[in-house]
C-alpha cells in the first residue's frame, strides 16, 4: 500500500487532490515511528481503534477500506486498489478540469 | 524465549502429523488386508489433513520472515508456500468416501473457509447444498462468502435460509447473501438497473437479518447490529451519495474535517499500521 500510496501522493502534489487517512492504530508512538519509516507525508484521523467513531460510522469492517470522492464530496468508487484507483483519480481530475472549460 | 518454544512447538506437531499422513496413504491398503490396523475415523483423518496444511503454513511463514532479501523470499514463496489445492483435493475425498459423517461437513468447509480458487470453492459449496444443508456446522461457512461473486455462494446461501432447521444459522446465511450482494453491487463496470436490483434484494435480506434474526450473536455484537451497519452503509455510503462530513483530530491533535476538502477529488483511506 504505502509505497504506491507515496507515488499517488507524489504524483498528483500539484493537483487538486488529497490523499486522507483514517488511523485505527491504538498506540500513537509507534504509529509515529511508521510515519517516519514509511515516509507517511498524508494527513490522518487518528480514530484510536478498529472501533472507533469514525470506523463504525463507515462501517468499516476491513482495513484497508477506500473510498474515492469528487470534487463535491460525492462517493465515486469504494476498495479501488493500484492502478483502478490511479484511473478513477485521473477519470475524476479529468472530469473536473472539463467542467471548468466549458 | 517465547519464538524458540514455538519452534519447537511446531516442530513437535511436523512431527506427529506427518506420520499420521502416512497412515492416510496406508489407510486402503490396510483395508484390504483385513489386518488389525484400527482404521482411522473420517474426523481423524480430517484433523490430519488440516493440521498438515496448518504446519505447512507455519513453516512457510517463518521461513519467509527469517529470508534477508527479496530474492530469498522469491524463491520461499515458490518453494515452500503451501499449495492449498493439494489439500484440497484430500479434504474433498474425505468428503466423498464418508458422505453420512459429520466430518464430510468439516472437510467441505474447510475447502470454503481455506481455498481462494472458485472451481474448489463452488464444487464444496454444491455438495454442502445438496447434502448437508440441515448440518449445524455451517455459520462459518456463510459468515466467509460475503465477497465471493459466485452463483454457487448464492445459491448455497439461498438454501441454508430456507432449509436448514437452525434458527441462527438462518440468520447468519440470510445476513451473508445481503452483504455478499450489497458487495456485488459495488462493483464498478455494472449498469444502473443491475445496481439497483442487487441494492434492493441486499436491503431486503439485511432487513429481514435485523428483524427476524436480530438477536443471534455475531462476534462482540448481534446480527441486528451487524445488519443496521451494512444498511446504514447502503444508505449514506453507496457510490453516487454525498459522504458524511468528518470531524476529528489529526496525529498532532489539530481538529480537522473532510469538508475541508471540498474543491478536490479525495481519497480515504481507512489504515493501520499492524
Amino acid at each position: 500500500m504505502y509505497p504506491h500510496e507515496r507515488s499517488l501522493v507524489k504524483r498528483l502534489q500539484d493537483k487538486p487532490f488529497a490523499l486522507l487517512g483514517i488511523n485505527s492504530d491504538p498506540q500513537k508512538e509507534k504509529l509515529k515511528e511508521a510515519l517516519e519509516k514509511e515516509q507517511i507525508t498524508w494527513r490522518s484521523w487518528w480514530d484510536r481503534t478498529t472501533s472507533g467513531p469514525i470506523a463504525t460510522t463507515w462501517n468499516v469492517q476491513a482495513w484497508p477500506t477506500i473510498y474515492v470522492l469528487d470534487q463535491n464530496g460525492v462517493i465515486r468508487a469504494k476498495n479501488v486498489r493500484g492502478a483502478a484507483m490511479d484511473k478513477v483519480v485521473d477519470d475524476l481530475l479529468k472530469e473536473m478540469q472539463e467542467s471548468k472549460t466549458p | 524465549m517465547k519464538r524458540m518454544v514455538v519452534g519447537l512447538l511446531a516442530l513437535l506437531l511436523v512431527g506427529t502429523a506427518l506420520p499420521a499422513l502416512d497412515d492416510a496413504k496406508d489407510k486402503d491398503k490396510a483395508k484390504e488386508k483385513t489386518t488389525a490396523v484400527k482404521p482411522r475415523t473420517p474426523a481423524e483423518q480430517y484433523l490430519a489433513v488440516a493440521k498438515d496444511f496448518q504446519n505447512a503454513r507455519q513453516d512457510f511463514r517463518k521461513a519467509f520472515l527469517a529470508a534477508k532479501s527479496q530474492e530469498e523470499r522469491s524463491k520461499i514463496i515458490k518453494e515452500k508456500s503451501p499449495n492449498a489445492l493439494k489439500y484440497a483435493e484430500q479434504m474433498s475425498e474425505i468428503a466423498a468416501k464418508n458422505p453420512r459423517d459429520d466430518a464430510a461437513v468439516d472437510a467441505l468447509a474447510w475447502i470454503v473457509t481455506n481455498v481462494g480458487y472458485p472451481p474448489p470453492v463452488n464444487k464444496a459449496l454444491n455438495v454442502l447444498a445438496s447434502d448437508h444443508l440441515d448440518s449445524k456446522k455451517l455459520g462459518p461457512v456463510c459468515l466467509s462468502l460475503t465477497y465471493s461473486d459466485s452463483q454457487a455462494a448464492r445459491d448455497f446461501l439461498r438454501a441454508v435460509i430456507e432449509k436448514n432447521p437452525q434458527h441462527d444459522i438462518q440468520g447468519q446465511a440470510c445476513y451473508s447473501l445481503g452483504v455478499l450482494l450489497k458487495n456485488l453491487a459495488e462493483r464498478q463496470s455494472l449498469a444502473r438497473a443491475e445496481r439497483e436490483k442487487l441494492q434492493k434484494d441486499a436491503e431486503g435480506l439485511l432487513n429481514r437479518a435485523a428483524e427476524k434474526y436480530g438477536n443471534v450473536k455475531l462476534g462482540r455484537g448481534t446480527l441486528a447490529d451487524r445488519a443496521r451497519g451494512e444498511l446504514f452503509e447502503m444508505h449514506y455510503l453507496v457510490i453516487g451519495k454525498t459522504a458524511p462530513d468528518i470531524q476529528g483530530q489529526d496525529l498532532d491533535g489539530k481538529q480537522f474535517k473532510l469538508a475541508d476538502y471540498r474543491g478536490r477529488v479525495v481519497v480515504l483511506d481507512f489504515w493501520g499500521h499492524w
